[in-house]
């Protein structure tokens, strides 16, 4: 039997799918999903009137695997930021990622904090979903109902997607394409170092062919509520002929174009030069 | 300097608590078990200028462990200042407990008391109130013009000081005028604010807090509860960091009203965000400075007009403005000055104490202008200011105490020999993305209140026990930085007994003598002093006690680690001896002192930076630190260096990040640590330490203060090293990405119009 007086809180941590599902067939009230915690027990510190079902993901033993599946590169939703960093198929496959998540908060954090969680948190300064985007990864999950869905992260409508609003559906992972000869790379910019929140981060991922770039994909983070792809940046990089002035140029038009009239524009347009240099610099050592 | 040979005093004794701190044994306030203790939570205003109409308290009295719900009804109606120490005093009083005319977001309306601190702060959730909003006041250029938001008060208060004229001729002079602007900056003490009450003896309100003051904080709690200084007992608890935030009286009046009032033992903690909304934050301060020199340099004449923001209360928010002009004279020797300081109130978080009380603001004003003003004059910084540095010995002009054995040259000189200032300023700087630069500035700070209007004087009880260990009953404050084992350095250095075998006891207003606090630079200077003082007292005592035991003369006893020898070659513990004494004698081997200091010199140190640009991101990073400073000797130098790598941290923050924010509508903007950034250790260069032992007279062994001069000189050498590396004039703290690359915009579209 379950108290409902208001020291206790009512939690629930499944070790199996299976227990899951038990628990969500029942529809619970006011459910939420707990994984590493990072940023839900900041709020619940701060609204602890709000009565929530927590249900905690992080035993289920399904969703801390990293591996390979039908030439893809599979990321369970609960896999940690520590994890990731440390993960030689993540390294080797998805090096953005793998960047990304050295530089996500604190060790503290990087130890709690979970892929699954940064996604559905729905953040726009979220470091790991640029990478993910940038690497064409879907993500999938199932609902209440048993039914499991698959798809694409790139474009999506975060606040109107039906699934993403549902508070029944649990993301189970995701699902990262294997590429020939696949590259890719992340830089991010807070107020210092360490421990900051990006106030822009852009993703690379390409391929190469006879040292000729294919395919570019970037996209740049914490400048709209989700990653914004840089077309025109990319367009130059299969041109070959781009030097860096045009590249940077390119993404600082990007800014201007997306968040015209933000306090922040004038400074993002520049700054985003930096990202772009750090990663132009690290794509010529590659391709030489 | 001559010849010494100390056996404790210079030497890296470990800090008495350190075992306990390292393995956790020490126990904090917020480590004390439940027992029958009630939890507070303080309900604070959501609007930043209003009239509380209705708390709505029945969702939150429903909730079962809740005690009490407290709501502006319940203020005793006593108004008070929090900077408060004795009756006298002039301080503006306008703070309440619980205020239905909240002035501030963050301003305590209210209180819950439960059974459990999940309780107290659920049911805080569920209260509901309604406000008459008004506008607020949030920009203190505005404010100082503006009529005043607490009747009775006036909106600006003014303080001017001077000294010399203005020369009359302007054959050769350059003029410059630079305006420069400080954040506002939120201590961070690892440790929130949190205080225990309870009723003890029968009707002894006992109120357990980690400060800087208690017999303050005693002071302002009888005022507000009508009950007999002797009735109430403050206990300094031990602390997690203050930095100057813990050194007015903050949450204890509404803990102990809690415990009064319920008869229960209170504890009443903040949260991070409470803490930094609630409490107290370094003010803001707009300094505008207009500096006469020669072509050779030399300084002729400077006026310094600063608005200080204070925020919501009075505070001790003029004492700072006071506090900043004091400092102008002491530095260098400029024939005339003017100071105009303002203080002026914002809707806004309260400003209060922090670790330099006006230093780190003033300092920055003067020493970023000087380094515009060598800029115009094409001279070296560094010899700019060699040429006006004040000298040993040096007066006050304005009438302060004197400046004692001023060693800033020392620091200076030497500290740009050590850090290769010549060659590194001269060095290219590269128009690359990164670029590189150097810069220095120069600081002064007291020791102490001697020569203010504030009363300064202590007493000590020192009593060696029958087994040889000493007893040092004084009313200190460990605020982390070491003063409990410095001060039983001294007292070994006189007596001749290893430091452990002392113990130096902490504030408790029942038990302790009087001590003015653990505040203003003052406790190694004015209390190590004393507990010098007392500890050669005791030694004279011990010795013709001892004379007359064993019926020698006193000479010919020689006290040894612990031992005292005889010239027969005979010797005793100091414990037998004491033990003697007792029997033969029937007297006890210790005494009591009343102290006060006959002097407040001035500390000094110069800070030395080394920083790289991003000029692309306009991120800012600090490669190398040489901090310099005129110490008269370090007690114990290794816990001076841990107060200077912190200072130098916290400087570093002003210099650069740290920055509270109150939006348009007067919401805080940056109240939690994702928001509020403190250079972390990823961004701190390696600091050096150079220390300058000249001995300063009145210190014990030539001791002087550290504890705030060290964060001093730290933000304006920084910056003047970003406007270095740059060719930028920065002048508005920090100096963010934003800031940087908007300067950087406009230098770039100057040089384009040519």
């Amino acid at each position: 039997m379950r108290r409902k007086d208001c020291e206790t809180m009512r939690a629930d941590r499944p070790s199996s799918l299976k227990e899951l599902r038990n628990i969500l067939e029942q529809r619970p009230e006011n459910l939420r999903f707990i994984a590493g915690g990072t940023d839900l027990v900041l709020h619940l510190r701060r609204f602890p009137n709000e009565d929530l079902h927590l249900v905690d993901l992080s035993s289920l033993e399904e969703l801390r695997q990293m591996e390979i599946r039908e030439k893809a590169l599979c990321i369970g939703a609960s896999v940690t930021f520590d994890e990731l960093e440390k993960s030689l198929l993540v390294r080797r496959h998805a090096s953005s990622l793998a960047r990304a998540a050295t530089q996500v908060g604190s060790p503290q954090i990087r130890n709690r904090g979970t892929l699954g969680g940064n996604f559905m948190n729905g953040s726009a300064a979220a470091d790991g979903i640029p990478p993910l985007v940038a690497l064409e990864a879907q993500a999938f999950g199932e609902d209440e109902t048993g039914k499991e869905y698959r798809f694409p992260l790139e474009g999506l409508n975060r606040s109107e997607n039906p699934l993403l609003r549902n508070p029944f559906f649990f993301l189970k992972g995701f699902r990262i394409p294997l590429k020939e000869h696949g590259y890719s790379d992340f830089a991010k910019l807070g107020s210092r170092t360490g421990v900051t929140i990006s106030k822009l981060n852009l993703a690379l991922s390409c391929s190469f062919e006879d040292g000729r770039i294919q395919n570019p994909r970037i996209f740049a983070g914490a400048l709209a509520p989700y990653p914004v792809r840089c077309s025109r940046t990319e367009t130059l990089l299969i041109s070959e002929k781009a030097e860096l002035p045009e590249f940077l140029q390119s993404l600082g038009e990007l800014v201007r174009h997306t968040i015209p009239s933000r306090d922040s524009m004038p400074y993002k347009r520049r700054a985003i030069r930096g990202l772009g240099e750090d990663l132009w610099k690290r794509l010529q050592e590659v391709r030489s | 300097m001559k010849a010494l040979s100390f056996r404790y005093v210079g030497k890296n004794i470990p800090r008495n608590d350190i075992v306990e701190k390292a393995t956790g044994k020490l126990r904090y306030l917020a480590d004390h078990p439940r027992g029958s203790t009630a939890h507070g939570r303080l309900l604070c205003s959501t609007v930043p200028r209003g009239r509380v109409l209705e708390v709505h308290t029945e969702e939150a009295a429903k909730l079962p462990g809740v005690l009490r719900i407290y709501t502006p009804r319940d203020d005793p109606g006593f108004f008070f200042n929090s900077a408060m120490s004795f009756p006298d005093q002039p301080d503006l009083q306008d703070e309440r407990i619980f205020t239905d005319t909240p002035l501030f977001v963050g301003d305590a309306i209210g209180a819950v008391l439960a059974e459990s601190d999940e309780i107290a702060r659920k049911a805080r959730n569920l209260i509901r109130v309604e406000y008459q909003e008004a506008e607020p006041l949030l920009n203190p250029g505005k404010a100082l013009e503006s009529p005043s938001f607490r009747p009775g008060h006036p909106q600006a208060l003014e303080g001017i000081m001077a000294y010399g004229k203005e020369p009359l001729s302007r054959d050769g002079t350059l003029e410059t005028i630079h305006t420069v602007t400080t954040p506002r900056i939120h201590h961070a003490a690892m440790e929130n604010h949190l205080c225990r009450a309870f009723l003890d003896y029968g009707d002894v309100l006992v109120v357990e807090s980690p400060c800087q003051m208690i017999f303050s904080i005693r002071f302002v709690l009888s005022r507000i509860f009508r009950r007999p200084l002797n009735k109430i007992r403050v206990i300094k608890a031990p602390l997690g960091g203050t930095f100057g935030g813990k050194q007015e009286v903050i949450l204890e009046p509404a803990c102990a009203l809690l415990a009064l009032d319920s008869g229960r033992p209170v504890r009443l903690v903040l949260d991070r965000n409470e803490n930094i909304r609630s409490t107290r934050v370094r003010g803001g301060v707009t300094g505008t400075v207009r500096t006469l020199a020669n072509r050779e340099g030399m300084l002729l004449h400077r006026e310094v007009e600063t608005i200080f923001d204070a925020g919501a209360y009075a505070t001790g928010g003029h004492r700072v403005t006071l506090a900043m002009g004091k400092k102008l004279s002491r530095l260098y020797r400029i024939p005339s000055q003017i100071y105009r300081g303002y203080t002026t109130f914002t809707n806004t978080t309260p400003s209060g104490a922090c670790r330099g009380y006006g230093s780190p603001q003033i300092h920055a004003v003067t020493e970023i202008s000087l380094d515009l003003l060598a800029r115009k004059l094409k001279m070296d910084p560094g010899e700019l200011r060699i040429k006006n540095l004040v000298y040993p010995g040096d007066k006050d002009p304005a009438g302060g105490p004197d400046l004692g054995n001023a060693r800033i040259r020392d620091c200076l000189e030497r500290g740009m020999e050590a850090f290769r200032w010549k060659e590194r300023r001269s060095a290219s700087f590269g128009e690359e993305r990164y670029r590189k630069g150097v810069g220095l500035a120069c600081a002064t700070h007291g020791n102490g209140y001697y020569g203010t209007p504030y009363p300064d004087f202590l007493s000590m009880a020192l009593r060696i026990c029958e087994d040889g260990s000493v007893l040092v009953n004084a009313g200190l404050h460990e605020l982390g930085n070491g003063t409990l084992t410095t001060v039983a350095q001294i007292v070994a250095e006189v007596l001749d007994l290893p430091p452990e075998n002392i113990f130096v006891s902490e504030g408790d207003t029942q038990l302790s003598p009087f001590d003015a606090g653990c505040v203003a630079s003052r406790v190694t200077y004015v209390c190590g002093a004393c507990a010098l003082e007392l500890a050669e007292k005791v030694r004279q005592r011990f010795l013709r006690q001892m004379a007359e035991v064993f019926a020698v003369s006193s000479e010919e006893i020689r006290l040894d680690n612990g031992r005292a020898f005889l010239a027969s070659g005979k010797s005793f513990s100091y414990g037998e001896a004491v033990c003697f004494i007792a029997t033969k004698l029937r007297e006890e081997v210790g005494d009591y002192l009343h102290y006060k200091p006959k002097g407040n010199p001035a500390s000094f140190g110069a800070h030395f930076a080394e920083v790289a640009v991003d000029t692309y991101t306009g991120l800012v990073r600090v490669t190398d630190f040489l901090a310099v400073h005129d110490v008269g000797r370090a007690i114990n130098p290794r816990l001076l260096e841990g107060q200077i790598f912190g200072g130098v941290q916290m400087g570093i923050g002003m210099a650069l990040t740290e920055e509270l924010t109150w939006n348009s509508r007067g919401m805080p903007k940056n109240d939690s640590f994702s928001r509020y950034h403190l250079v972390n250790s990823p961004d701190m260069p390696p600091v050096r330490v150079l220390l300058v032992e000249e001995e300063e007279p009145g210190g014990p062994f030539g001791a002087k203060s550290i504890g705030e001069i060290c964060t001093v000189p730290t933000a304006p050498a920084v910056v003047n090293a970003v406007n270095a590396a740059l060719g930028t004039e920065l002048t508005e703290l920090p100096l963010t990405p934003e800031r940087v690359l908007a300067a950087l915009e406009k230098l770039e579209e100057r040089e384009k119009k040519g």
